[in-house]
């Protein structure tokens, strides 16, 4: 990755805090509302999210040949196998247990939240003992 | 300068706005939460924002799956006092 990329990296790293905290999707309280079908503003802003995202994944590399920055683009396929599915389930035990996603566990930060950094290092060494202690370590395959 | 970024005081931006989710449930539910994201391969925004737009079945069928699960232990920690 070239290092004007990392530039673009933390542009899109800003918007999408700055876009978590407009939505109030960084509070805790409001995501386990949804959760508790109180408020479901957390479905309007994942759709909305969901989206814009497809549009630009859909038509983009079409439209633009080559990315801006490198020399082509490039796919994350999801893998479907048991490990998926039961890790999904322990991620969504977590995450109805505090209302904290790794996202707005960072992102709050920036409100001051400072609670929030107990779930940031829960999150790490969570992912930590999982790599270290239960099966292989995941690898993100670049785009043939 | 420091206006612009604080234009209320550092004083009041580190007094910030402090969840009242109960103090043991961050970690806890951090912890499991990193947890099984890692072994899954995604969260809420691999499997659920890029997984989606990138019309994946297996993150569909993720975030189907913590969904579930986080709707089912939100409301059990609520009817168990909790926060």
């Amino acid at each position: 990755m070239k290092p004007v990329s990392l530039l673009a990296v933390l542009a899109g790293g800003a918007l999408f805090g700055f876009g978590l905290a407009s939505s109030t999707m960084i509070s805790p309280e409001v995501v386990l509302g949804f959760l508790r079908q109180q408020d479901f503003g957390l479905l309007l802003v994942l759709g909305s999210a969901v989206c814009v995202t497809f549009v630009a994944y859909r038509f983009a590399p079409g439209a633009m040949g080559k990315p801006l920055l490198e020399a082509q683009f490039g796919t994350h396929p999801s893998e479907l196998n048991r490990d998926t599915i039961l890790g999904a389930a322990i991620f969504g035990a977590g995450w109805g247990l505090c209302g904290v996603c790794p996202g707005p566990a960072i992102s709050g930060l920036g409100a001051g939240n400072w609670p929030l950094l107990l779930a940031l290092i829960g999150l790490a060494l969570g992912s930590y003992v999982q790599g270290r202690f239960f099966g292989p370590v995941p690898v993100l395959r670049a785009a043939a | 300068m420091l206006q612009v970024f604080f234009p209320h005081g550092i004083a009041r931006y580190v007094a910030g706005v402090q969840t009242q989710v109960a103090a043991w449930q961050l970690p806890v539910g951090g912890f499991i939460a990193g947890f099984g994201a890692r072994m899954s391969n995604g969260c809420t925004s691999g499997h659920g924002i890029c997984g989606l737009a990138s019309l994946q079945i297996p993150s569909l069928l993720a975030v189907a799956t913590f969904l579930t699960t986080a709707i089912v232990v939100a409301h059990v920690v609520l009817a168990l006092g909790g926060h």
